[in-house]
């Protein structure tokens, strides 16, 4: 059985011989050959090179081509700003700031001429070709929400409660534009078609059954009548959305680890639904050792009896720095999990156990804001998290304090763990935890802030 | 060898009004005219018809499908089959022409055009305002060779300046010439003879989704005066609003540019171009909610809007 078929056969909720594996190297492919975010997602023989290296050396079932959600929104005017180490992100939200949400011409879909998608499509085909007997290959889109958010800047929150019939008809919208992404990648050969969201955790199940179950629901449908097969992305605490996801009928879903695996499966396997997930990013895959890697797997594989409908993989995009040698770890953890588990059976996992000190909340000169992110710059839902602290920090000034707390360095995760911070994207206000995973609109936050004034 | 002219400019900014006195330069050719504006309406080729050049028009049902470039491709193709001396394009207000060089380029298609140069018209009564807002005249400066300044004389010294230094900033390289009712000077033309062949940079499409069209449909018993109050209560934000209305049996053209309301007597058109107003705005424009207050304020006056294309 190839890689592939592992995979295939798991879409199709048969049981496998062995677990599924799909690591998410997006910007972290062109880490492998020595070249920058900008350039492997930009240059077509650049990127094309590194998914190659990926597919050597981490020997994938499913391979995603390009982890970039912000190809849609760049084709849709959004600026982006790009970094060296991190995908893009959008700088300018072209209907941020306007008064009404005026749903934008189908027009202006994207079509295949359209900013990097030639590219893109291009590079679809020829790994098709090289690598597309032995690996699934996976086509990522911008699922509606988030590049609803995108394209509407932090102004969505609020709209959600103030004109809902304006939001829905532009999630309408933004979900034509994700069919026909997917028209585009399943005809360039994408055997898996990703809509990846990660905006979904931060809105409430009520929230959600208004205004995503309809478009996701026709999105699915739109993809596997394509004769694709589907999965829907989250990142963030998308606990209490899982069902409710799975009610959209996707093939697969996948998490990543602020949402417990196990519980999750629980409620997948319910709908029949397979699931995929979720290597800690930072604390295992970016800072842990290898055999800490290894370990992560085999426990989390061990601790899953029914390894039906299951796929193993990063909780999202892979940090570009991860050292090669974790991943093949992982690689060598599923491939061969008897022996590595029998090689570390005595190893204990080292803390770095990093003093830190946190402010003195009692006696704070003015409210104090902190935000706990994955990482505002790579991370949508924490974009928007963060976007909403700087439009308070922009009304409220001098009067308050403000800090974003990034889980990329050590001494912020040994942050977390000393205030108890719950799930990432996470927002205190004085040491005390406000807004879990749910991106406050611009009024909430004002409100919180007054009340500690 | 056709020579080929791309007249760009934003919605308002006088290009009909400036191609009427441009193809009277080439009074003794063989010219074509390709005009892709306003979809459907069509009426800047009505307008064009009494200068007497071929006429071709685009028509793909939508004015933001600068993308739509197989349908300008195709119309093209046919003209050069005429072999015409001269090639007029005028480009929509609305679209994006960054990737004329590259379409003109593809040397299989179109062997026989030698492009001269894209002519942009610049308002200077509205260009401050509309820069603001239209992402697209960035663009349409980007392609540019050679700048109008036009309605030089609606405006102060100070506000001619100050559009100058704005499309300076983007183009210093190219003349920009101050002019009132689209005149060019011959003399102007000759700037474009050396213009390069080479595409101006590696520039990604995209699309602008702040701009929006609505057609408002207008009942054929409103009073003149009470249409142009109905506009005032809207025209401050939009863009510009076009099109044919027969109201108390009488046909006017009306056109109206940021917050300029003008109506002419106009002669009988098409009975499917009646009464449709085309009304353009983006960003920062909140036309619906001003639309919405000018129906509450004169219910009378419009039978039906339509949002979208």
């Amino acid at each position: 059985m190839t890689p592939k078929e592992i995979l295939i056969q798991t879409l199709k909720h048969q049981e496998t011989e062995q677990v599924a594996w799909v690591p998410f190297a997006g910007v972290h492919a062109g880490r492998l050959l020595g070249y920058t975010a900008t350039e492997v997602l930009q240059d077509e023989e650049k990127l094309f090179q590194s998914l190659m290296e990926v597919n050597k050396l981490y020997k994938p079932s499913g391979q995603p081509v390009i982890f970039d959600l912000q190809v849609e929104a760049e084709c849709l005017g959004c600026d982006l700003v790009w970094a060296d180490n991190a995908p893009p992100s959008v700088s300018e939200h072209p209907l941020e700031g306007e008064e009404e949400l005026i749903t934008p011409c189908y027009c202006t879909i994207p079509t295949k001429e359209s900013g990097r998608i030639p590219m893109i499509l291009n590079v679809m085909k020829r790994m098709k070709e090289k690598v597309g007997k032995t690996t699934a290959l996976y086509g990522l889109i911008c699922g509606p929400f988030t590049l609803a958010t995108h394209l509407r800047g932090n102004d969505i929150f609020m709209d959600m409660y103030d004109d809902e019939e304006a939001v829905e008809e532009f999630l309408t919208y933004c979900g034509a534009v994700a069919m026909k992404m997917a028209d585009y990648y399943i005809e360039a050969g994408m055997d898996v078609i990703a809509v990846v969201d990660p905006l979904i955790s931060q809105i409430s199940s009520d929230h959600f059954k208004q205004f995503m179950s309809e478009p996701f629901s026709k999105l699915f449908a739109y993809i596997r009548e394509k004769g694709a097969y589907s999965s829907f992305f989250v990142c963030g605490d998308a606990t209490r959305n899982i069902e409710v996801m799975c009610k959209t009928n996707p093939d697969s879903i996948s998490i990543d680890e602020n949402v417990d695996l196990l519980a999750a499966k629980a409620i997948t396997d319910k709908y029949n639904v397979a699931i995929g997930g979720n290597i800690p990013l930072t604390t295992i895959m970016l800072h842990g050792s290898q055999q800490d890697n290894m370990k992560f797997a085999v426990d989390l594989l061990d601790k899953i009896k029914n390894k039906k409908n299951l796929i193993l993989a990063p909780g999202c995009d892979m940090p570009y720095e991860v050292p090669v040698e974790n991943t093949i770890g992982i690689v060598q953890a599923i491939r061969e999990t008897g022996s590595v588990r029998e090689m570390l059976k005595n190893y204990v996992a080292q803390d770095d156990a990093i003093e830190v000190e946190l402010p003195d909340y009692e006696h704070l000169e003015k409210p104090l804001v902190e935000v706990f992110t994955l990482d505002s710059a790579t991370c949508a839902a924490c974009t928007y998290m963060m976007g909403a602290a700087n439009e308070a920090k922009k009304i409220f000034g001098e009067a308050i304090d403000m800090v974003e707390y990034k889980y990329t360095k050590k001494e912020n995760i040994a942050r977390c763990k000393k205030m108890g911070v719950p799930n990432l994207p996470s927002m205190y206000i004085n040491g005390e935890l406000k807004f879990r995973s749910l991106v406050p609109s611009k009024e909430e936050l004002e409100e919180a802030l007054r009340s500690v004034m | 060898m056709s020579r080929l002219y791309l007249v760009t400019g934003f919605l308002g900014a006088g290009k009909t009004t400036f191609l009427k006195n441009f193809l009277k330069m080439f009074s003794e050719k063989k010219v074509h005219v390709i005009v892709n504006e306003f979809g459907k309406e069509g009426i800047d080729g009505e307008l064009l018809r009494e200068v007497g050049a071929v006429l071709n028009e685009i028509n793909n049902g939508s004015i933001f499908c600068s993308c739509r470039l197989d349908k300008f491709e195709e119309v093209l193709g046919e003209v050069l089959h005429t072999k015409p001396d001269i090639i007029v394009v005028e480009a929509s207000g609305l679209s994006d022409p960054t990737n004329v060089k590259k379409i003109l380029g593809q040397k299989d298609k179109f062997q026989n055009v030698d492009y001269m140069g894209s002519i942009c018209l610049v308002d200077a009564v509205h260009f401050l305002k509309v820069y603001e807002t239209a992402a697209v005249i960035k663009k349409q400066l980007h392609v540019s060779d050679m700048i109008l300044l036009n309605k030089r004389d609606m405006v102060s010294q100070e506000q001619a300046d100050e559009v100058r230094d704005k499309v300076r900033m983007h183009r210093p390289d190219i003349p920009i010439y101050a002019t009132v009712h689209g005149r060019i000077q011959k003399g102007w033309m000759e700037k474009l003879e050396h213009i390069s062949q080479e595409e101006n940079g590696e520039v990604l499409q995209s699309a602008d989704i702040t701009l929006r069209k609505c057609l408002l449909y207008v009942k054929e018993d409103t009073a003149l005066d009470i249409l142009e109050n109905f506009m005032k209560m809207i025209m401050d934000n939009t863009f510009r609003i076009k099109g044919f209305v027969r109201i108390q049996k009488e046909w006017y053209l009306i056109s109206c540019v940021g917050n300029i309301f003008h109506a002419e007597k106009c002669t009988e058109k098409q009975e499917k171009e009646a009464n449709i107003l085309v009304v353009l705005s983006g960003y920062g424009l909140p036309v619906k909610k001003s639309m919405k207050r000018a129906m509450e304020w004169y219910p009378d006056v419009i039978e039906k809007v339509e949002y979208g294309s």
